[in-house]
């Protein structure tokens, strides 16, 4: 194969895209907060009452205006949790780490995150967010869940 | 509203690295080999449908660099952003409406041009998700963690896919992946992210497939065994994983009811022959078994027992399906090639006897949130 490939010529490129987005009043505020106040934002649907994190301007599911911005959890339930064995270019944490779906009380939808490579996470354990001490407004400014300790299932 | 027929189809030999030519000259290939199997010539065509996906591509606008391999110069030409199944469905809709005759869907994908890693990260959510490397293949892991805790279903299930998917494929001559596997083999492959391993993942892959399809009076002048679209859908969940339950595959049990409402299937189960799905990962063809309403949540595992022995009166991938190969964009546009093949018996060597009625059915994206569907019969 490698005898075929170096009959034809093989261009070789690379390309570096750089991007500066936006975050706006719903998603900006989301991360404004946990960068200011340690706190973890929701949207509640004007019409059909749910509590979407994390949050946007509109309702997604009957596309309907938000009532109100609030905070949710900090403490979450593990939805489902998945081993990350290797890192990588800007991994969020040392491999090998866990990834969870959490759903911070309070919140009808889950967010994604990181949490340690720790036994005692599972499907239904309950965690709480740690936050960095440098905090830039980012998603990565909680620097993973972990299971709480005031419970006692955990 | 026009009745809409498969008259043609042509896929390459799906393949790691093999393709040495451009994606220019894939595509070229598959469409004179699809033109040439309805009989037809570029000139007969009245609108081409293509899709490529940017970011396998490095580059915005997938296939607008390839417009004269597509056969589009001058022609009435679109570029969808998803599966070539999803361009399939919109094709039929052009026929449909009475003012075209014809149409061209190609899409294909040559990945190993793309040396940059796992390429779902750039597909993310970039304000929640792109910051911790979240991608398909982990949101994947997580939704089948979830669903086998749900339903309390064993790994050996999940692996048992891959062994009978990949058993099918050795039979199939466009496959990459021709080799059989055993439950073993599969079990002791790596597990890339848990509970996901190895074998259990498609196979990203170089190819392209290419469909025609034609309005009533056209296919029928052409006198041979068509392959009608009777019922298409195509249905997206949440893009935010898990904000719509997880252990079930919703837009592909809403899809798949549009579907059968359209070609008037009651009981797909007893009515169908054929499904041919296109997935990622083994777990989420048992789940696709039950939104399409062939058994009840959590009974996917026994409903595959049951394909195997014959007493469900259905089969499942018989090409192998997208765990023996997976060209990116193009898989899902196989399969509807594949059931027009086998409701036709034109399949060859992996045609099923007596086949009449396939569901064609490809499920992307993050935990599955996106499906296409089309029903083909005789």
């Amino acid at each position: 194969m490698d005898k075929a490939r170096d009959q034809f010529i093989c261009l070789e490129q690379n390309m570096k895209l750089k991007f500066r987005r936006p975050t706006g009043g719903v998603v900006g505020l989301f991360l404004a907060a946990l960068r200011d106040e340690k706190k973890i934002i929701g949207s509640e649907c004007r019409n059909c009452g749910k509590v979407f994190v994390p949050p946007a301007s509109y309702c997604e599911r009957c596309s309907s205006d938000i009532s109100a911005l609030r905070e949710v959890g900090p403490r979450g339930i593990v939805i489902s949790w998945t081993l990350a064995p290797k890192g990588f270019d800007n991994s969020p944490a040392d491999a090998p780490f866990r990834y969870i779906m959490v759903r911070p009380m309070g919140a009808d939808t889950p967010l994604l995150h990181v949490s340690p490579d720790d036994e005692r996470i599972r499907i239904g354990t309950v965690v709480r967010p740690v936050f960095r001490e440098e905090r830039t407004g980012s998603i990565t400014d909680i620097k993973w869940f972990v299971p709480d300790d005031e419970d006692k299932r955990a | 509203m026009e009745n809409v027929a498969v008259v043609g189809w042509a896929q390459s030999d799906h393949r790691d690295t093999s393709t040495l030519d451009t994606r220019h000259s894939l595509v070229y290939k598959v469409i004179t080999e699809a033109l040439a199997s309805a009989g037809l010539s570029i000139q007969d065509i009245d609108i081409v449908f293509s899709t490529g996906s940017d970011v396998v591509d490095g580059g915005c606008i997938s296939g607008c660099d390839m417009v004269g391999a597509l056969g589009g110069h001058f022609r009435e030409e679109s570029r969808i952003a998803g599966d070539g199944l999803h361009a399939a469905m919109l094709a039929q809709m052009r026929i449909s409406s009475g003012f075209y005759n014809t149409a061209l869907i190609v899409a294909y994908s040559k990945n190993s041009e793309n040396m940059s890693g796992r390429k779902g990260r750039k597909m993310s959510d970039p304000f929640f998700h792109r910051p911790l490397g979240i991608d398909e293949l982990v949101v994947g892991a997580m939704q089948e963690r979830a669903y086998l805790h749900r339903y309390k279903i064993a790994p050996e299930e999940v692996a048992g896919v891959a062994v009978r998917n990949r058993k099918l494929g050795a039979g199939n001559p466009h496959a990459r992946l021709r080799d059989p596997v055993t439950l073993k083999d599969v079990l002791s492959s790596p597990e890339i992210m848990s509970p996901i391993r190895e074998m259990e993942a498609s196979p990203y892959s170089d190819g392209a497939c290419a469909v025609i399809l034609a309005e009533d009076r056209s296919a029928k002048s052409m006198g041979r065994k068509l392959a009608w679209i009777s019922g298409s859908a195509g249905i997206t969940a949440s893009f935010q994983p898990g904000s719509d339950v997880i252990t079930h595959a919703s837009s592909a049990g809403k899809a798949t009811r549009l579907a059968f409402a359209a070609a008037g299937i009651e009981d797909p189960s007893r009515e169908l022959d054929i499904i041919e799905a296109g997935y990622q990962y083994a777990y989420q063809e048992l789940m696709l078994y039950e939104a399409a309403g062939l058994c009840g949540p959590g009974e996917g595992p026994a409903f595959l027992r049951a394909v195997e022995d014959g007493s469900a009166g259905i089969e499942a991938n018989p090409s192998g399906g997208s765990l023996c190969d997976d060209p990116r964009l193009a898989t899902g546009l196989i399969r509807l090639a594949e059931a027009a093949a086998q409701v036709t018996g034109r399949a060859d060597e992996r045609q099923v006897p007596g086949a009449r009625k396939a569901l064609a059915l490809v499920a992307t994206g993050m935990g599955i949130q996106c499906t296409g569907c089309i029903v083909v019969e005789r």
